[in-house]
């Protein structure tokens, strides 16, 4: 996974390998700034599904463009699978 | 469908089961040249591409464009897609100029809607909030394809929602 945010002057660039993204450790991680930063009711289990499905969608469509927004400002973010 | 000219031609080629060589002396060109066109290395004569698209049985719109999902169609059970390789697209255009482009596997939809979260948690966009997600993905299972929603929300967001 890579994502990619340009901001005025500022370029940050991560690239993420997925399984480093997609671990028990960020299992945990992602589910307590879930319930901390949004309103959705995830459990575990579910991150899990997620996340198998999420491998699944990188083996089938390979580095798939999530997310890409442009916004007036000139401000780019893409999320690439 | 593929993204080039050329991935198309080897895609077509394929689905009527031919060699880079039966196409080539179909079109009396050498198998090399159809290879250079599959590698997007060259292309096809403009002359000839009438010829190559009579020969897969498409128009030459389709052969440079790819087929068209611009337009609702029910496909045929047994020309549909597996499930699994088919593309949501949600293109938004707010009134700000801010573009939002989000694609995601059906698949990926289909676990996000049975785990609980909403389009707009993930898109960020708040126009997307009264879409049916779930009778989209009814719709995408039973062989429904291209765009299935373009609307123009109070707030003067454009919402384009294709699935492919």
């Amino acid at each position: 996974m890579k994502i990619q945010v340009h901001s005025g002057t500022q370029h940050i660039f991560i690239p993420l390998p997925n399984c480093l993204a997609f671990n028990g450790l960020t299992e945990c991680i992602a589910i307590n700034a879930i319930r901390k930063n949004a309103d959705i009711p995830l459990t575990h289990a579910d991150l899990r599904r997620l996340f198998a499905a999420l491998r699944e969608a990188r083996k089938e469509f390979g580095h798939l463009v999530l997310v890409d927004v442009d916004s007036r400002s000139g401000d780019k973010v893409k999320i690439t699978l | 469908m593929a993204d080039s000219l050329g991935a198309r031609i080897a895609e077509y080629r394929k689905k009527k089961g031919l060699t880079q060589d039966q196409l080539a002396e179909h079109m009396g060109v050498s198998s090399q040249a159809v290879s250079k066109w599959e590698n997007d290395i060259s292309c096809p004569d403009i002359s000839a591409l009438p010829q190559l698209a009579e020969y897969f049985n498409i128009t030459v719109d389709e052969l440079l464009r790819g087929p068209s999902t611009k337009t609702v169609q029910v496909v045929p059970q047994e020309d549909r897609k597996d499930f699994n390789k088919l593309l949501l697209r949600i293109n938004v255009l707010s009134t700000d100029g801010d573009k939002v482009k989000v694609t995601l596997p059906l698949s990926l939809v289909k676990v996000g809607l049975e785990i609980g979260m909403q389009m707009p948690q993930v898109s960020g966009n708040e126009s997307l909030k009264d879409i049916d997600f779930e009778a989209i993905l009814r719709a995408a299972e039973s062989g429904v394809i291209g765009k299935l929603v373009e609307v123009d929300s109070a707030g003067g967001d454009h919402v384009e929602i294709t699935i492919e």
